[in-house]
């Protein structure tokens, strides 16, 4: 887990050289490549996945109440 | 308490999606989203929100969301309640974000919910910087905050959990192209973290009879996640577009997952889109998580759970989105959006129940105004 951390920073440390221009950006701006395209699906999607999965960890595994959702 | 986990997740999300930068836009929004499964649980989340700018550098946004809970699953049927149940959640968060620097801007956020026997209160610090030329953003987010459990079966009770979590997310522009996140995530939480309802079986090996006795899980859980997101257009247009990631997550009660999700998006016409999303999930147990539990040397084991989340478990999602421009202009007019999913969950080691179908439909509008 460690080395593959280390080697994902590395490929970071690395592209931190990329230097793409701001007239090289139009494709990058588009809706369809940002981090959220549908914010509100995908708020729900993912409390579905939060409320019914273990891996939330710290936070997301709150109370437990009956286990009915 | 039946809401507890969507109260608790709802908070996390509303945290996590927390605008980064202060809007240039008046915009309103408004959702329904609807989740039923062959438990016989169904859930209906109306949602509203708003945002507006203050000025040139500040932005507010405001939210309300209500979760409608009816059902009779078989853990209510036989563990908690001999009743179906019908439960209500509401949920409020507002937040400022301030573009402090031409290349960083922080935020403030604040969301309450609460239901019958469960409060939750989350605060939501963060900022954002720009670096290497726009190429490179640093994103740096905490939030924390006390949850207070009660239960309607007992009066008396009553318990306190404090959580909180940190998540630094890096991305990188690759290319003209293609945007990779690095996301590293770290999560404690301290104080309870069972349920008032949920009792465990404890089978005597002597006389094979059944004891009930309450939960008891570890008061401290720390857990670490990191995610790699790669987002890529395909052409320059970005008439198709692909998101793929893979979340690893590990705590210390021995809870480990792998999440591999797989996002396109095509542009169907000049005004519509259409997105389909697979993704698939594993999990092992927690270390302390039996199918079921036995009297050793005659005592209760000193934890014990019911919860199946706990449990090993697979799931797979499966989900198309429709997106549909009805103003004018690309991004910034009315929008709507219909999303509709099929889910399957497993729970090999939970005898009460190993298999769980479901769908779930979302209905989105934003507008400027």
């Amino acid at each position: 887990m460690t080395r593959t951390i280390v080697a994902l920073c590395l490929v970071f440390a690395f592209a931190g050289c990329v230097r793409v221009k701001p007239y090289q950006r139009e494709t990058l701006s588009k809706r369809e490549l940002q981090a959220s395209p549908w914010p509100a699906v995908e708020r729900h999607d993912v409390h579905t996945h939060r409320v019914r999965e273990g891996s939330n960890g710290a936070v997301g595994n709150a109370g437990g109440g009956c286990g009915c959702n | 308490m039946q809401l507890s986990r969507w109260a608790v997740c709802a908070l996390v999300l509303a945290a996590g999606t927390a605008h980064a930068e202060p809007t240039d836009e008046r915009r309103a929004s408004a959702s329904l989203s609807v989740y039923s499964d062959n438990d016989h649980i169904t859930v209906v989340t109306p949602s509203a929100g708003v945002q507006l700018p203050i000025g040139e550098s500040l932005g507010f946004d405001a939210n309300v969301v209500a979760d409608v809970i009816s059902g009779a699953s078989v853990d209510v049927v036989s563990e908690a309640s001999p009743t179906p149940i019908s439960e209500r959640r509401l949920e409020v968060g507002a937040g400022v974000a301030w573009q402090f620097h031409r290349l960083a801007a922080d935020r403030l956020r604040a969301i309450g919910s609460t239901e019958h026997d469960f409060d939750a209160l989350r605060i939501n610090l963060g900022f954002n910087v720009e670096l290497a030329q726009h190429n490179t953003t640093l994103d740096v987010d905490y939030m924390g905050g006390p949850d207070r459990v009660t239960s309607v079966v007992d009066p008396t009770f009553e318990q306190r959990r404090t959580n909180h979590r940190l998540m630094t997310t890096l991305t990188q522009v690759v290319d003209p192209r293609t945007y990779v996140d690095l996301a590293m995530e770290g999560q404690y939480a301290h104080g309870f973290q069972g349920s008032p309802y949920r009792t465990v079986p404890i089978a005597d090996p002597l006389t094979s009879m059944l004891v009930r006795v309450q939960e008891a899980t570890p008061k401290v859980r720390k857990g670490a996640a990191v995610r790699v997101r790669v987002r890529r257009a395909v052409d320059a247009a970005a008439r198709l577009a692909l998101h793929l990631s893979y979340r690893y997550y590990i705590d210390d009660w021995s809870v480990d997952s792998h999440t591999a999700a797989l996002t396109a998006i095509a542009q169907s016409s000049a005004r519509t889109e259409l997105g389909v999303t697979l993704r698939g999930y594993l999990q092992s147990a927690a270390d302390f998580y039996q199918p079921r539990y036995q009297l050793v040397d005659g005592a209760v084991p000193e934890l014990r759970t019911r919860e199946r989340r706990l449990g090993r478990m697979r799931s797979v999602h499966a989900a198309a989105t429709f997106d549909i421009q009805l103003g004018d202009g690309h991004d910034s007019g009315l929008r709507l959006v219909l999303a509709a999913a099929l889910l399957g969950f497993w729970w090999p080691d939970f005898p009460a129940q190993r298999r769980r179908l479901a769908g779930s439909m979302t209905i989105s509008v934003s507008s400027p105004f």
